[in-house]
């Protein structure tokens, strides 16, 4: 009987939440608007930063004995500054820094609008985790390629930028993915700066008609399909990347040994 | 004193990782269309003195002349210095994000600044050459192991090398890859291209090459043609290395 009794109130508390849905759309979808586009600049601007302090970090990591001494205290100043700055925004809570951001030092000199404040701090904060990203798929590149490319006269910017960089992003594609998937879901925090996303609007919802349970459903299931939607197209791509220039079986035939032509 | 022909002159050169001293005063000299191949056992220092003559290693001591020209003064532009001697590598070192064609076509482009119609020629040609033309627009990392180093080898001479280093090229194929890659060599050598060649395939270092240099630990040991280092090895180390050798094979 008891099961039957909260069968009925839940069919109850759905059409209500789909009321409350209806009723706020428009809110609801710009929130969505406003979150997937905080989260995609987030993940795309995070990524350049995370290019360049994650090679960074990787050219001044190697203790190359070839190296002159200037060279090397210099490799070590830009590894130690560019530690700092990851240390820093991977070991803070993302909320502290939009906080940060928006309400003390830097408030009164730029006189952001939540929307920049939050796009500035989840790319600072995700290109923090990409330079880590970065660092660990350029380290991941085979020494091979970098000698097969110097072996040719390349200098050492052409090897990163022809060779090394495009190997080190299809390699860590997954992971940069998944910072996108990351951001979509923790662009939330930001709501403390005003930043009207998916959790904000949920607050506002959830003051005008005095109940927590629909709107926050609402949304759970919005974050839900958003990163199920991100996560799929993300992995169609990561398909494609795996399949690209296989135009040739390897075993067609070995070539005739020995034979010169010309 | 060197002449005219002389490309490479060596003189003592020095090499050291940490307390190991991998080359030890160093002298020789490489003249043009000579074809040269380096015999010795594992870690007598060959690939080191290979690696250093293109400076993928940087030596310690000594000085390396090309045409004259001190390469290791400051001022030198390495780049320009590595684009005159090519490398093929016993790992092949192709480029996985790039197929066959623009293996061959990158080095050209962006480093001699030639035009991409060239380029592609320039990189049919060789691949035409190496047995490898109908593979041009084949990822790199699809090929067998015979197929990558005769790709390798048509990158390296699509750079118009004036000497060209293998290092060990056959060691990481399956035996029946071998013979191919060291017909290409021949045929190279034939041809007139300058070579030096770390290998241990000593029936190739008989037919091919013009002079042995048979290294241990870290110094020339021996050198000479190859009826004299062969048949008729002065040093004992070398008898021994040979002999040990043809036991071994």
């Amino acid at each position: 009987m008891g099961f039957l009794f909260m069968a009925a109130e839940s069919e109850g508390f759905l059409i209500k939440t789909w009321d409350v849905f209806v009723k706020y759309q428009s809110l609801f979808l710009g929130a969505i608007r406003s979150t997937l586009l905080v989260a995609f600049v987030g993940t795309i601007v995070g990524l350049a930063i995370g290019l360049l302090i994650g090679g960074l970090r990787a050219i001044t990591t190697n203790n190359d004995h070839n190296q002159k001494l200037a060279t090397r205290i210099c490799n070590r100043v830009i590894y130690g500054i560019t530690g700092i700055y990851v240390g820093i925004f991977r070991g803070t809570p993302m909320m502290v820094q939009a906080m940060f951001l928006y309400y003390t030092f830097f408030a009164p000199v730029f006189h952001w609008s939540p929307m920049t404040s939050a796009m500035v701090i989840i790319s600072v904060n995700t290109g923090a985790y990409m330079a880590e990203i970065m660092r660990s798929g350029i380290q991941s590149v085979d020494n091979g390629q970098l000698e097969g490319a110097r072996s040719i006269g390349m200098t050492r910017f052409q090897t990163m930028y022809y060779i090394v960089l495009p190997q080190a992003i299809k390699n860590s594609f997954p992971s940069i993915g998944n910072e996108f998937v990351v951001n979509i879901k923790d662009s939330c925090v930001l709501n403390c700066i005003q930043f009207s996303e998916l959790f904000f609007v949920a607050k506002s919802v959830q003051g005008s008609i005095f109940s927590y349970a629909e709107p926050f459903l609402i949304v759970g299931i919005l974050y839900l399909l958003l990163t199920m939607i991100t996560s799929g197209i993300l992995g169609l791509i990561e398909k494609r990347m795996n399949h690209q220039k296989s135009s040739y079986p390897a075993s067609v035939t070995t070539p005739q040994s020995g034979v010169l032509k010309g | 004193m060197a002449n005219e022909q002389t490309i490479i002159e060596i003189h003592h050169l020095q090499k050291h990782f940490g307390q190991l001293e991998v080359l030890k005063n160093i002298d020789f000299h490489v003249e043009q269309g000579e074809v040269i191949t380096i015999i010795g056992s594992s870690g007598s220092g060959k690939s080191t003195l290979l690696r250093c003559i293109n400076l993928l290693e940087m030596p310690d001591g000594g000085e390396i002349l090309y045409h004259g020209n001190d390469i290791l003064k400051s001022g030198i532009d390495i780049n320009a210095h590595r684009t005159h001697v090519g490398m093929v590598f016993q790992s092949f070192n192709l480029f996985h994000n790039k197929n066959v064609l623009e293996n061959c076509m990158i080095g050209q482009i962006k480093v001699l600044k030639r035009s991409k119609q060239e380029a592609q020629e320039k990189a049919l040609y060789y691949l035409e050459k190496v047995g490898m033309s109908e593979f041009a627009h084949a990822g790199s990392t699809q090929l067998s192991g015979g197929q990558k180093q005769r790709v390798a080898i048509a990158r390296a001479l699509c750079m118009d090398p004036e000497v060209l280093l293998f290092d060990e090229p056959t060691s990481a194929l399956d035996p029946e890859m071998v013979g191919g890659i060291l017909d290409v060599m021949k045929q190279l050598a034939q041809e007139g291209l300058t070579m030096i060649v770390v290998t241990h395939e000593m029936a190739f270092a008989k037919e091919v090459s013009s002079r042995v240099i048979f290294m241990d630990q870290g110094i020339i040991a021996e050198e000479g043609t190859p009826s004299q280092l062969f048949e008729h090895p002065k040093q004992e180390r070398t008898k021994e290395f040979l002999h040990r050798f043809r036991s071994a094979g």
